[in-house]
């Protein structure tokens, strides 16, 4: 035991150095501290001061590399994983192969961008101690905007690629028609897929990881399974699956459409915390989602009879195509297409997107001419009919080379006008900005620019107009005389049934088919609307990819296949209209031949075995192998049609062509033994036959 | 037809009866040959699947040096398969699959990626169990098909255009610095 005494003499001979060695401890940790602080910084990584293990560190307001660097890793593998693929199609002539070369070329230059980035990172990797967030914003805007665009790139080129692909093997199973085999694949490749979905959803994740959602820029919203929907109305936890891509849906929408509707009361509810944003699908949204969807019902058809606040698969989409607003400075991120080129969102109805959330902006005064402009047009559209009346004429322009050409000029011209109508220098040969611009300056730029052939011609008169309405009457069609919404050019309006056409005063014809109606729809018929070129003299009406119709059959509007189907498959359908008619004209002259049935027939009984077994076969070698299997085969080489609708009428029956009716009928057993079919053709004719089975 | 020259004999003329119900009866052979191509078809499509898949999911894990591990793991099994001619379909199968579950235990085996990883590989080894009930679906329905040495030849030779397609690709990519 120590005295008291002698504890304070070794107190008093404490050396002074004992607290510069503490200070000197304290400064080490200090500067451990600021070291775990910088490491962190840059390498999203913590280490901690006790056991020195490193973790992760959460949160999104910082670049981190190594997170930034798996997410680039994560992207490559599934890339070149594509890229086996493929080759594994292209060298096996696996179904899809006659397509995949397109689809290897799009994944080979999402891989060139990732490369970029990889190189792109190890050099800064080696700069020791730099840090990339106080300096150097626009190299990780580059690095975000690389990576969302290879990112997306990619998870939309392999959607295509897998949905051909897909669709390829199902026509190529369809076709060998063994349905255990076939279920058994089928299931296999639905398997796969699902594991494939659950790789991108790792891509999506590492996407938020690397400040790629959210406030620094959406880049789509997670898919749907087709045809599921997320109920409007209900409160979803933000951890189940709906509430998932609620959120990520919420994100994409307030990256793309923040500029026009960041104003109204909905959207400050919604985005009131902004990246923090709930799985709820309560009445704001619900409003939100139903403004978006009026805003670009324009430029996608689908979402135009969807009136609802529910999240469809059309819905997702619909937004994850729409490009981001060019406005969108809020965000950290610039995506590559803005970086490299400013997109705008053109295409937006706010006037109609305000109307469908049923509230009014909170600072209208704020909103651009565009909005202006489209909310009173909205307004002042009207019509006898349901059919929407443009607000300007189509401008005459082939191409949209052809329409950048006038881009550029108004943009020089007249740079204040094209600032204040947000003009973008490339777009759309026939959108509504750049109408607006060619109703202000066409004449102008007619005078000023040597233009196409087209440009020049002299718009149609009313006169004229009139004469052709007649014309159109005269045909069959209903035919009404209109003025475009907002620059009240006149337009011819022709219509039957549910498909309609506007004649432009500058030639132009637009021609809409059906719209899509339940079956049509699950049959993947969809609304479309092709663009023409009026020429009075010859009466002539001309489409893309050479084709051309009298004006008499664009008025009856019995061009519709004709537009929707390449000449190929045209030249398909018709081929196999001729086989079914062939092999139809066959049976019939088959029970017509005595001398086939002769060695059956018996004085009291007929022998049906044998004649069944020689009628079998005789199909097998005459009528399946060479007409009916080829007929198949080509209605199933169809896009979704009339004609492959008409022609799958004479596919019904499993087992062959009338085959199975026939054998029945030989054998009498049925009370009458005449037997009738009719064969379908693709443009919607009927043919009809009848033979009498009783040899 | 009747011989004159000899008696009636019940027996020979109810054999000739059932000769002459039958004359007309041939066998055809295009459906023959038809239904011999769609179990080709479908054992091409099989294999073709089954190596595929093996590749395009070893690809596209995500962790560089596992990945390296295991696409080095499926090269070499390529090689074996390729050089030592399987006994029949049977065995050719059973080694193709057994790739796939040496690149499963891999990723099982996998601190890193096992978590992340396991559940997508246990929904294509789903897929797996599927092409190989369909194989048994195609043995049961064409029994002499699937037996015939041709049908193994033909395997192989899929097989092999398969690890081409792979090996070229590989080299490609490494040209690329991937």
């Amino acid at each position: 035991m120590l005295s008291k005494n002698f504890i304070s003499l070794l107190e008093s001979m404490k050396s002074p150095y004992n607290e510069i060695y503490e200070d000197r401890d304290e400064r080490i940790e200090r500067r451990e501290e600021r070291r775990r602080e910088r490491r962190e910084d840059k390498f999203g990584v913590s280490t901690s001061s006790t056991d020195g293990t490193t973790t992760e560190v959460e949160g999104d307001s910082d670049f981190k590399i190594r997170p930034f660097i798996r997410a680039v890793e994560q992207l490559k593998s599934q890339v070149q994983s594509e890229i086996f693929n493929i080759d594994q199609t292209i060298k096996n002539r696996e179904s899809g192969h006659q397509s995949a070369s397109t689809y290897k070329t799009k994944f080979n230059a999402i891989l060139e961008i990732i490369l970029k980035i990889n190189s792109k990172v190890d050099l800064i990797k080696d700069k020791e101690g730099r840090n990339l967030e106080s300096n150097d914003l626009a190299e990780i805007k580059i690095f975000r905007g690389l990576y969302t665009t290879a990112a997306n790139d990619f998870l939309a080129a392999q959607k295509e690629w897998s949905e051909k692909k897909l669709d390829d093997d199902t026509k190529y199973l369809s076709d060998l028609k063994d349905t255990d085999t076939n279920n058994f694949i089928q299931g296999a490749n639905k398997a796969f897929e699902e594991a494939k979905a659950m790789l991108n959803d790792l891509i999506r994740n590492s996407q938020s990881v690397v400040g790629a959602t959210g406030a620094t820029g959406a880049t789509g919203a997670a898919d749907l399974a087709t045809g599921e929907t997320i109920k409007a109305g209900k409160r979803y936890t933000n951890d189940s699956k709906e509430g998932k891509i609620v959120i990520e849906v919420k994100k994409t929408i307030y990256t793309k459409f923040k500029k026009d509707l960041g104003d109204t009361s909905d959207w400050k509810v919604v985005y009131k915390s902004y990246p923090n944003v709930s799985g709820s699908l309560l009445g704001n949204t619900q409003a939100v989602i139903k403004g978006i969807k009026a805003g670009i019902s324009g430029d996608y058809p689908d979402l135009k009879s969807d009136k609802g606040g529910d999240i469809t698969t059309a819905f997702i989409n619909a937004i994850n195509k729409v490009t981001e607003s060019k406005e969108n400075t809020s965000g950290r991120l610039i995506t590559f297409a803005n970086f490299i080129k400013s997109k705008v969102n053109e295409g937006f109805d706010k006037g109609a997107a305000v109307a469908a959330m049923g509230v009014s902006s909170s600072s209208s005064s704020s909103s651009s001419n565009k909005s202006k402009s489209k909310s009173k047009s909205s307004s002042s559209t009207s019509s006898s009919t349901s059919r929407k009346v443009p607000e300007y004429s189509a401008t005459p322009f082939a191409n949209d080379t052809e329409g950048n050409k006038f881009r550029a000029w108004v943009i020089k011209t007249h740079a204040d006008w094209a600032k204040t109508n947000s003009l973008d220098a490339t777009g759309a040969k026939d959108n509504r900005y750049v109408r607006k611009a060619y109703q202000e300056f066409g004449e102008e730029y007619k005078k000023a620019a040597s233009v196409p052939e087209a440009v020049k011609e002299a718009v149609l008169t009313n006169s004229e107009l009139d004469t052709i309405k007649k014309k159109i009457e005269g045909y069959g069609a209903k035919a009404e005389l209109k003025f475009t919404a907002a620059d009240k050019q006149p337009c011819i309006l022709f219509y039957s049934g549910k498909e309609y056409a506007f004649l432009y005063n500058t030639r132009k014809v637009s021609y809409t088919t059906e719209k899509s109606g339940f079956f049509q729809k699950l049959l993947g018929f969809k609304a479309k609307t092709f663009w023409g070129m009026y020429d009075s003299k010859t009466n002539i009406v001309k489409f893309p990819g050479g084709k051309a119709w009298d004006l008499k059959y664009v008025s009856k509007f019995t061009i519709t296949e004709g537009l929707i189907m390449t000449k190929e498959e045209s030249a398909k359908a018709t081929k196999a209209d001729e086989l079914l008619t062939k092999m139809s004209d066959m049976i019939v002259a088959k029970f017509s031949e005595t001398g086939f049935w002769k060695p059956f027939k018996g004085t009291f009984n007929d022998d049906e075995d044998a004649a069944s077994i020689a009628f079998t076969k005789w199909y097998g070698a005459k009528i399946e192998d060479a007409y009916y299997n080829p007929a198949l085969n080509r209605k199933n080489q169809l896009p979704a049609s009339k004609a492959k609708d008409n022609l799958a009428k004479n596919f019904s029956d499993s087992g062959g062509f009338h085959l199975d009716t026939l054998i029945k009928k030989l054998y009498g057993s049925t009370s009458n033994d005449t037997y009738k079919w009719t064969i379908y053709k693709s443009d919607g004719t009927t043919k009809s036959y009848s033979v009498d089975t009783d040899f | 037809m009747r011989n004159p020259y000899l008696g009636y004999n019940p027996v020979f003329e109810s054999l000739s009866q059932q000769a002459r119900k039958y004359t007309n009866v041939r066998i055809n052979e295009d459906a023959l040959k038809y239904e011999g191509e769609k179990s080709q078809k479908y054992l091409k499509l099989i294999i073709d699947n089954i190596s595929s898949r093996i590749i395009t999911f070893t690809a596209s894990i995500p962790e560089k040096a596992l990945r390296d591990a295991v696409l080095a793991k499926i090269d070499q099994g390529y090689k074996t398969l390729s050089t030592q001619a399987p006994a029949n379909i049977d065995a050719l199968i059973a080694s193709m699959r057994d790739l796939f579950d040496q690149a499963y235990t891999e990723i099982g085996g996998s601190a890193a990626s096992k978590d992340k990883l396991v559940p997508i590989y246990d929904k294509a080894k789903e897929g797996m169990e599927l092409l190989m009930k369909a194989y048994e679906n195609l043995k049961k329905k064409y029994p002499s098909e699937m037996s015939q040495p041709v049908s193994l030849q033909n395997c192989i030779g899929y097989l092999k255009s398969s690890i081409v397609s792979f090996t070229t690709t590989l080299e490609e990519l490494k040209k690329k610095s991937v």
